[in-house]
């Protein structure tokens, strides 16, 4: 029971808590690149996400064995070994996704939530915890992606996975879809997750103070 | 005791050498295994890849193309187009040095030597700026142009560089298709 409320806990954080893009403010540049369709921002988030497991769980199995001097070299080694291999893995299945997403498929090796993920917690921690970490910060991830790209693609352009909603009258606001409008959505919604945080953090404290009252 | 000293950092050192390169040894031979595996689907997926960019191009289900024997050394490869027993022109395959790196264009042009369109099949430009040459008010400008015509080609502000490769990509695909057709080809 223990067990299962420390996998539902970790998840919690990983996707609300902690967000690593949201709240940590990691990992921006694909978060801000690749989020101006809905597609996009999935697949982006699904590849990530299997990448951070797959690295959490072998950093954590070679933990003992990395000398603490090089670490970050094994560490890049190993992301970059995994990525090459997801962009091959890639390239066979997923070809049309591929070329949407085109340089950002490499740089996954260097978005900064992996080698973070390795480093901090990876690197210290026992293998399933450490998969379930990988887990929660590429669901965290993702889920920030999709926010992003739902506002990008439903107001840039009009349509969302490439569906049209708002009909053929509807004139996009192209700002969306430029550098300048994902800057914007991402602020945005950071600002509103960090109000809903300091709210609830406010109700706890009332919330004690009331009982101490008592 | 300083000799001592040398020596176990020597071996640390000799320790973390040797770890590190038998971790790339490992994690490079895991990497070719899985190319081994891919490299089919991969080649397949670039050939049908290939293969619209010219159904497009040309605007017809039917066509067939064959890559011709000789190629000028100053393009990738030079691919006779028909439809069934006529001849419907040439596609010329080109990769120029972009911005982040070579971008592959497929050129389509006609029986009488100008150009009927533009493809960019890959490319490795900035998102958002460089890749706009994708863009079908850009490539259309290229349309109906010959090695002879003196057109210029607007760039795309912002995305200068990748324009002009691309611009410059499209004037040599079609001076080594000219090359080809007078027969002065020259073979590598």
């Amino acid at each position: 029971m223990s067990k299962n409320n420390g996998f539902i806990t970790q998840l919690k954080n990983g996707i609300f808590d902690n967000n690593p893009t949201l709240i940590q403010l990691l990992g921006l540049c694909p978060a801000l690149a690749i989020t101006t369709s809905l597609s996009n921002a999935i697949g982006m988030g699904v590849a990530t996400t299997a990448v951070l497991i797959c690295s959490n769980i072998l950093i954590s199995l070679l933990r003992k064995f990395i000398p603490s001097k090089v670490r970050i070299y094994t560490f890049v080694i190993i992301i970059s070994g995994l990525v090459t291999a997801a962009e091959m893995l890639m390239k066979s299945f997923f070809f049309d996704l591929y070329t949407s997403l085109g340089l950002f498929v490499p740089l996954i090796a260097v978005n900064c939530i992996i080698l973070e993920g390795a480093d901090s917690f990876a690197s210290k921690n026992k293998v399933i915890t450490s998969a379930i970490d990988g887990l929660s910060m590429g669901l965290g991830f993702t889920v920030a992606l999709i926010a992003v790209s739902i506002i990008r693609e439903l107001l840039g352009t009009g349509t969302i996975l490439g569906f049209s909603v708002f009909g053929a009258s509807y004139r996009p606001a192209i700002l969306f879809t430029l550098p300048a409008g994902a800057f914007l959505t991402l602020g945005l919604i950071a600002a509103v997750v960090q109000k809903a945080r300091y709210a609830k953090e406010d109700r706890e404290k009332s919330k004690g103070r009331e009982e101490e009252r008592v | 005791m300083v000799d001592a000293n040398k020596k176990t950092k020597l071996i640390e050192v000799g320790r973390t050498g040797i770890f590190l390169v038998a971790l790339c040894a490992i994690i490079a031979l895991l990497l070719s295994l899985l190319n081994i595996v891919t490299r089919d689907r991969i080649s397949e997926n670039e050939e049908r890849n290939l293969r619209d960019a010219v159904v497009a191009l040309f605007g017809s289900e039917n066509i067939e193309y064959v890559l011709l024997e000789v190629t000028p050394e100053a393009v990738d490869a030079i691919y006779k187009v028909t439809e069934g027993e006529t001849a419907r022109g040439y596609c010329v395959r080109v990769s120029p040095e972009g911005f982040g790196g070579k971008i592959d264009i497929l050129v389509g042009v006609d029986n009488s030597s100008s150009v009927i369109g533009v493809r960019i099949i890959s490319h490795n430009e900035t998102p958002r700026l460089g890749s706009r040459i994708e863009n079908n008010h850009f490539l259309s400008q290229f349309i109906a142009i010959t090695s002879k015509s003196e057109k210029n080609i607007d760039v795309i502000s912002g995305s200068t560089v990748s324009s002009r490769a691309v611009t410059e990509g499209v004037r040599t695909a079609l001076s080594a298709l000219d090359e080809y057709l007078l027969g002065g080809v020259v073979i590598e």
